[in-house]
């Protein structure tokens, strides 16, 4: 038991009665121990456990998803950092009684060891990729499963989370877009991340189910869902942070009903991993697929960790100097000396840095530099102090002097601690590494459906030749109406499955061209003749290999004469197109009908030629070419094409498992 | 046969000449195709790159117009009658070939020996 009296107390035995009451706030642990340091984490302490109980009221009133999983988050954190405050009073108390009983004296050590200067450490743009099978991806059918995840950080005594991320199979990555920045970190720093994810498909918390009905279910579960439930009621929640020893000090939690979070992965980063871009660091995953909480990680997770040390960013001492210029042995010029970053500024006068006004000197100090307290100059009672740089190979050495031996010795070591800042946190002193303060307040920005990359390649197979045909059959009306034209224009047959009108169509058959590649059947005779009026042909036409054009500029260009097969057509798709367009020409206008022979091409060179119909013979870039042809014709887009396709066994078409073979 | 994303694709190619048969009101050709971006290429039993989803001909009626013309079990299609079928989905080949309107197709087709022959007959110079 314990002795109230006694203020030599030191631990307080976890789950003991004074530790709940604590918990309470019945009492104040300062009543026990009077140090200031111990009422702040008290105070912290109290915060958490009131936010605490606050977020269990939440939990048990509130009915939505989200809010439960935003509640359950809070309550997650909250018990993290109680735990973290607690063991670091618990420290604090054990450092206390260790320097009241052994009454060691500290005042030999501390001159010799230096502590290194604090900094400010943060944390951005967490990503952690995830990878789904394609099989997942691509089978469409049911519903999706959906985990709410967030990341907690923990450094030192600051436990800060992340937002709340959902996540289902259409995201490729968890982003997470908060920038934290923990304030006190030493340079030995370890900065703890954890992944926590809940598994949000269907409702586990067992206050939900109405009782009769969970008595009812209780006894007929089916093995997935007896898997699943048993995994939502385990008690993982518990073991959240740990503090530097390792061991996960088990909390009691309060049991309530509501979404729990598990630890699905966690990764420790350092000293070692700052830097001022991005990297990937590896992540210890726990958990495996049978979970319900279980995601697909990559196994990275990428971050941007910068830290700024203090002493980069702070004066780290400031005073009156003496500094010989030039090359004068007795020009010695007052300055203000600011020591900061890797420099020391030499300034006029006080007020100049104040001002922002350029130094008289800049002086680095940096890891190579070396300073040593010179000689006793024999004209002034203080030592002088030498700062020797190398610049490209020079050597160049500025001579300082303070006022006084205590000036002197204080600059001295502000210097050596400097130099000790510098080796203890090494890479952050090269640069000062920039720290974007997060925004006081962001608006949240609720996007509904992150992007995906899986999204831009979806191959949409209704998006093909049909629709494009009723595109165009919209078209010719307008056309007819417009151009008072008694038939349809040409290109319209194109589309026809059905012979439109007259049998000539397939008559005369022009001799193969010599190349052996290039297909050069000519059924239709190719036309040479422009047709005047109804659409302007266009010379310059988009090139085929890459962007799919729009529908409508390639009808009007594809008027253009020479649609044959002479050689040196490097794409015989549009040849034939050409052909065919050119013999549909002929046939709207039985009036110039001719056999001429196939006119040499004008250009030798390829021509960047119709793209058009490859709507059809869809080029090889990607198929959602098609989609976006489509996409970017002017007419108003309807799909009444959906309506011919025969849907019966469009799924058993679209299922990529299978490896159909049809009968032609 | 091989495929690199990205660059034109190379191949020895045959052409073949199909007249379509009139069975009644239907135009049958007498084969057999696999095959599509949509479809799983892996299954493919003619392939001989297992990503390769291009059209292939995977029976060909005894006797029908295919056989004559010179059509084989295993050949890839090319093209037909000018429209290409290296990167088509499966149903956009079949229509391709079941045209209505045409008697006639003309098929780019390749196969693995018809490369074999042309290497050998370059080597022998």
């Amino acid at each position: 038991m314990f002795c109230r009296n006694q203020t030599a107390r030191a631990t307080i035995a976890r789950g003991s009665a004074l530790e709940m009451e604590i918990r309470r706030g019945k009492f104040r642990q300062s009543v026990f121990l009077e140090t200031p340091q111990d009422s702040d984490i008290q105070k912290k302490i109290d915060y958490e456990i009131r936010m605490r109980e606050g977020a269990c009221k939440l939990l048990a009133a509130c009915s939505q998803r989200d809010q439960a999983l935003e509640a359950s988050k809070s309550l997650l954190t909250c018990n993290a950092r109680i735990m973290a405050y607690m063991s670091e009073l618990q420290r604090m108390k054990e450092a206390q009684v260790m320097q009241r009983v052994a009454r060691r004296s500290f005042d030999a050590g501390p001159m010799d060891d230096r502590s290194p200067c604090k900094g400010k450490v943060a944390i951005s743009d967490l990503r952690i990729p995830l990878m789904w099978k394609d099989t997942e991806y691509f089978k469409n059918k049911g519903e999706l499963h959906r985990c709410a995840v967030f990341c907690l950080l923990q450094l030192g005594g600051e436990i800060f989370d992340t937002d709340m991320v959902m996540v289902d199979r259409t995201l490729t990555d968890i982003c997470f877009d908060n920038t934290i920045v923990f304030n006190e970190a030493s340079p030995g720093f370890e900065l703890r991340v954890e992944l926590y994810s809940c598994c949000s498909e269907e409702d586990y918390s067992a206050g939900s189910t109405p009782r009769k009905l969970a008595s009812k279910l209780s006894s007929s579960l089916g093995r997935s869902a007896g898997k699943k439930m048993r995994a939502a009621l385990e008690p993982g929640a518990c073991s959240t942070t740990s503090n530097g020893g390792g061991a996960t000090i088990l909390l009691p939690v309060p049991s309530v009903p509501g979404p729990k979070y598990h630890l699905l992965a966690h990764t420790t980063l350092n000293l070692s991993h700052v830097q001022d871009s991005f990297r990937t660091h590896d992540l210890t995953i726990t958990g495996n697929e049978e979970c319900s909480y279980w995601l697909p990680l990559y196994g990275g997770v990428c971050c941007r960790l910068a830290a700024q040390p203090h002493c980069m960013t702070q004066q780290m001492m400031s005073g009156c100097l003496r500094v010989k210029l030039g090359g004068e042995p007795q020009g010695w010029t007052n300055v203000y000396g600011v020591l900061k970053g890797t420099n020391l500024f030499c300034y006029h006068q006080k007020e100049d840095m104040e001002a922002n006004v350029e130094p008289v000197l800049t002086i680095g100090i940096n890891k190579e530099t070396r300073i040593r307290a010179a000689e006793k100059d024999p004209h002034s009672k203080a030592q002088n102090i030498c700062i020797t740089n190398q610049y490209g190979g020079e050597e160049v050495t500025h001579t300082l002097a303070a006022d006084s031996r205590e000036d002197t010795q204080r600059w001295m070591e502000a210097f050596w601690q400097q130099f000790y800042d510098m080796s203890q946190w090494r890479q952050c002193c090269d640069d000062l590494m920039k720290i974007e303060l997060p925004s006081p307040r962001k608006p949240a920005i609720v996007t509904p459906k992150q992007g995906s990359l899986y999204h831009e390649m979806v191959i949409d197979t209704s998006d093909d030749i049909g629709t494009v045909t009723d595109i165009l059959a919209h078209r010719i009306e307008e056309f007819e109406l417009r151009a008072q034209l008694g038939s349809p224009p040409h290109w319209m047959a194109l589309f026809d499955e059905d012979p439109p009108r007259s049998p000539h169509t397939h008559q005369h058959l022009p001799p193969h061209s010599p190349s052996p590649r290039l297909h050069s059947r000519q059924p239709r005779s190719p036309r040479c003749h422009r047709t005047p009026g109804l659409l302007s042909s266009n010379a310059s036409l988009t090139s085929d290999s890459d962007s799919p054009a729009s529908i409508s500029p390639c009808f009007r260009q594809a008027w253009s004469p020479d649609a044959s097969s002479s050689s040196g057509r490097f794409r015989p798709r549009t040849l034939s197109l050409d052909a065919k367009l050119s013999t549909l020409r002929g046939r709207g206008y039985s009036g110039f009908r001719c056999n001429c022979q196939p006119p040499t091409a004008s250009s030798v060179s390829p021509r960047p030629a119709q793209t058009a119909l490859s709507c059809s013979s869809s080029t090889s870039s990607s198929t959602s070419s098609e989609g976006s042809n489509s996409q970017e014709s002017d007419l108003g887009f309807s799909r009444p094409s959906s309506a011919r396709r025969s849907l019966r066994n469009l799924r058993a078409k679209l299922d990529p498992r299978n490896w159909l073979q049809s009968q032609v | 046969m091989s495929f690199i994303p990205g660059h034109p694709v190379t191949a020895v190619v045959q052409r073949i000449e199909i007249h379509k048969l009139r069975d009644g009101d239907n135009l049958i050709l007498g084969f057999s195709i696999g095959g599509g971006i949509d479809q799983d290429p892996s299954q493919n039993p003619f392939s001989e790159d297992k990503t390769d989803k291009g059209i292939y001909v995977t029976r060909v009626s005894k006797g029908g117009p295919a056989e004559v013309a010179g059509l084989r079990m295993g050949d890839k299609i090319m093209q037909v009658n000018g429209w290409d079928m290296t990167m088509v989905t499966h149903d956009q080949a079949r229509k391709k070939l079941t045209k209505k309107n045409e008697d006639v197709v003309r098929l780019l087709v390749t196969r693995k020996s018809l490369e074999n022959a042309v290497r050998q007959s370059m080597m022998q110079h």
